[in-house]
């Protein structure tokens, strides 16, 4: 590339600037929305990913089969701990937790001359240092507002149907495995709002040990929950514990599997971001076919002057298409500048959808899942390369007739134009 | 490249050009003998119509004949495609044209550079381009846009690039037609002194009567044939 046709080529664009301002704008608008829209898509259905790939969901889960349609007290994985030691053999394997569910009453413990007025609850038994950590159950409390034994946390929802603060007691109605009723006493050490709505809604969250016992399920549990080292190979660990023969007869699902409507959502990002890739080809090609048509045609004389002066016509097609990409790449630099600007702004503050449609709380259940409404961009940056990449193509698409025409002029015609 | 007789540029016999448009054919040319020499200032006169233009761009390799033989630089130009005409045309040619001449996003000194860049010189090409206008006093404006200029500026500009690369032959095609007494002057001063010191060979077509009193050789065509093949003393 000659260093004239460069200069030439970018010189051209300031001719019209109005009209180079347009075809920049086209291409910076259709920049900036592929950009900020993908990095809305990104932070939404990241944030999802993480709660279904987190501690929340796991990997892998176990139950034992029919447990995720009746959720039957006496549907447990049986030998809990030689099953965990098995799972944990495994080298890819993070975390093993446990967790039992088993419907209840719940009414506040305190003595009164009214009767109590009992709430439907659940009885969730969990490994507490495990879901203690970021993205578990348990994740949002202090240590010393953790269950213990002889105390457990509500959930937030049900602590105020009941009427229940911290400090206060809970009286607790279930059957065991055998239906035999169960009850006990327990201390409302906190309350919790955490991503599984069941807990937020009806959770009497105790230790798991204190649940087996409270519930007669010794060695036993309803759901193992196994992180493994990427979500990504999760179907390669589940196949993996399928091979374990402490768990050959029960049911081991991948987080995929689990929760195939999200897996659904999640995977509409791709046509999302195709779909605004295709308005931002849209867009380019409007933006610079335009301007590249009109300056073209403009530039008739000149080019038959170039012509008759000895310039070969390939170079005249390489003026005109290095005037279009120089065009996209201006376009696309604004776009990129100022989306990547938005992004990274909003992926601070987080853009709070719920405020934005007038609706109060920041949280949505879906799928069982907490989800909340606020959300945090991210930047991909393979989105401000596909932009790129598409505006160049479009670049050269978009160049291609006009610099067809000029390279067919002939000079003495186009000088007299 | 220069043909047998050294000292002939052009040589037409018999040259015909006609235009078709669809069914309807117009002819430009009808026969034109003609032979042009080195050195020669030459002056192609007529009426509106007459051909001037249309023998300018078959010498100047721009357009092809429709009959007849032409030679230009002892190349015979109808066995020549598009690529070698262009090659013909930027090696051994300068073209300065009525109007529109210059490159307007570049200098005058880039325009000259652009030639040059064209014919392959290298990195001397901006010092050249340089010199070429300080020769022809042009110096002043070597860093202002054909915009920053006035219409004689910037055909004296189109002069210094038709000329940057010392070709044999200069053709203008109504070069004076869009200026005023005075800039036509310099104008044709500047052709005089460039064929009187280098040898440059310039083809004019023109109906400005300031252009054929300075020519030394005045061809008059008339209904595409030519009329009239007189030599005479320039003012």
């Amino acid at each position: 590339m000659r260093f004239s046709t460069l200069k030439i080529a970018w010189r051209n664009l300031g001719r019209n600037r109005r009209r180079t301002l347009l075809g920049v704008s086209a291409i910076a608008l259709g920049q900036f929305t592929l950009i900020t829209v993908n990095g809305l898509n990104a932070g939404y259905f990241e944030s999802m990913l993480r709660i279904v790939t987190g501690p929340l969901i796991g990997h892998v889960q176990v139950h034992q089969r029919g447990w995720r349609e009746e959720r039957a007290v006496d549907q447990y994985i049986d030998n809990l701990g030689r099953a965990e030691s098995e799972i944990k053999t495994l080298p890819e394997v993070q975390s093993v937790s446990a967790r039992i569910f088993s419907p209840a009453l719940g009414a506040a413990g305190e003595p009164g001359r009214e009767p109590a007025e009992a709430e439907m609850a659940m009885v969730v038994g969990v490994d507490v240092p495990v879901e203690n950590r970021e993205g578990g159950i348990l994740a949002s409390l202090p240590a010393e507002d953790l269950p213990g034994p002889g105390s457990v946390v509500l959930g937030k929802v049900l602590a105020q149907r009941l009427k229940l603060t911290p400090g206060k007691t809970v009286a607790v109605i279930g059957q065991d495995a055998d239906g035999f009723p169960v009850s006990n006493i327990f201390l409302v050490k906190s309350l919790v709002k955490g991503g599984n709505e069941i807990v937020s809604r009806l959770g009497i969250v105790m230790p798991l040990k204190e649940a087996q016992d409270f519930l007669v399920l010794p060695d036993k549990a309803h759901e193992i929950v196994i992180l493994g080292n990427d979500y990504r190979k999760a179907g390669e660990l589940a196949d993996r514990i399928k091979s374990l023969p402490g768990l050959k007869d029960a049911e081991i699902l991948t987080w995929k599997e689990a929760f195939p409507v999200i897996v659904r959502m999640i995977g509409m990002k791709t046509w999302t971001d195709l779909i605004f890739l295709a308005i931002l080809f849209i867009a380019a090609a409007a933006g610079i076919a335009n301007t590249m048509m009109m300056s073209t045609f403009e530039r008739t004389r000149e080019f038959g002057m170039l012509l008759a002066l000895g310039t070969r016509p390939g170079r005249l097609v390489r003026m005109i298409t290095l005037e279009s990409v120089i065009l996209g790449l201006v376009g696309v630099a604004v776009g990129s500048i100022l989306g990547a600007a938005v992004v990274y702004l909003t992926s601070q503050t987080g853009i709070d959808y719920g405020a934005l449609s007038g609706i109060r709380g920041q949280e949505i259940n879906f799928q069982g899942l907490t989800l909340s409404y606020i959300v945090y961009p991210k930047l991909e940056f393979r989105n401000v390369l596909f932009g790129v990449g598409a505006v160049m193509v479009t670049a050269f698409l978009a160049s291609f007739w006009p610099a067809f025409l000029a390279a067919r002029l002939e000079p003495t015609e186009a000088v007299r134009a | 490249m220069i043909g047998n007789d050294g000292n002939l540029l052009v040589s037409a016999r018999g040259l015909t050009k006609v235009y078709r448009l669809g069914a309807i054919e117009a002819p430009a040319l009808l026969g034109v003998d003609l032979e042009v020499k080195s050195g020669e200032f030459v002056s192609i006169v007529g009426p509106s119509g007459s051909g001037k233009t249309t023998l300018l761009n078959l010498i100047g390799a721009l357009d092809s004949a429709t009959g007849g033989e032409l030679r230009v630089l002892g190349q015979d130009l109808s066995g020549l495609n598009r690529r070698e005409r262009a090659e013909l045309r930027l090696k051994y040619l300068g073209f300065v044209f009525q109007s529109y001449n210059l490159i307007p996003v570049l200098t005058a000194r880039e325009n000259v550079e652009f030639v040059l860049e064209l014919q392959g010189v290298g990195r001397e090409r901006s010092a050249r381009a340089g010199e070429v206008l300080n020769e022809l006093g042009l110096s002043e404006f070597a860093d202002r846009r054909p915009l920053e200029m006035s219409g004689g500026q910037q055909q004296r500009v189109a002069v210094a690039r038709a000329v940057a690369s010392s070709p044999k032959l200069v053709l203008a095609d109504e070069p004076t037609a869009n200026l005023d007494g005075e800039n036509a002057e310099i104008l044709l001063h500047m052709m005089r002194r460039l064929r009187d010191e280098y040898g440059m060979t310039f083809i004019f077509s023109t109906h400005d009567p300031r252009v054929v009193e300075h020519a030394e050789r005045v061809i008059t065509l008339t209904d595409g044939r030519v009329a009239k093949d007189e030599r005479h003393a320039p003012a």
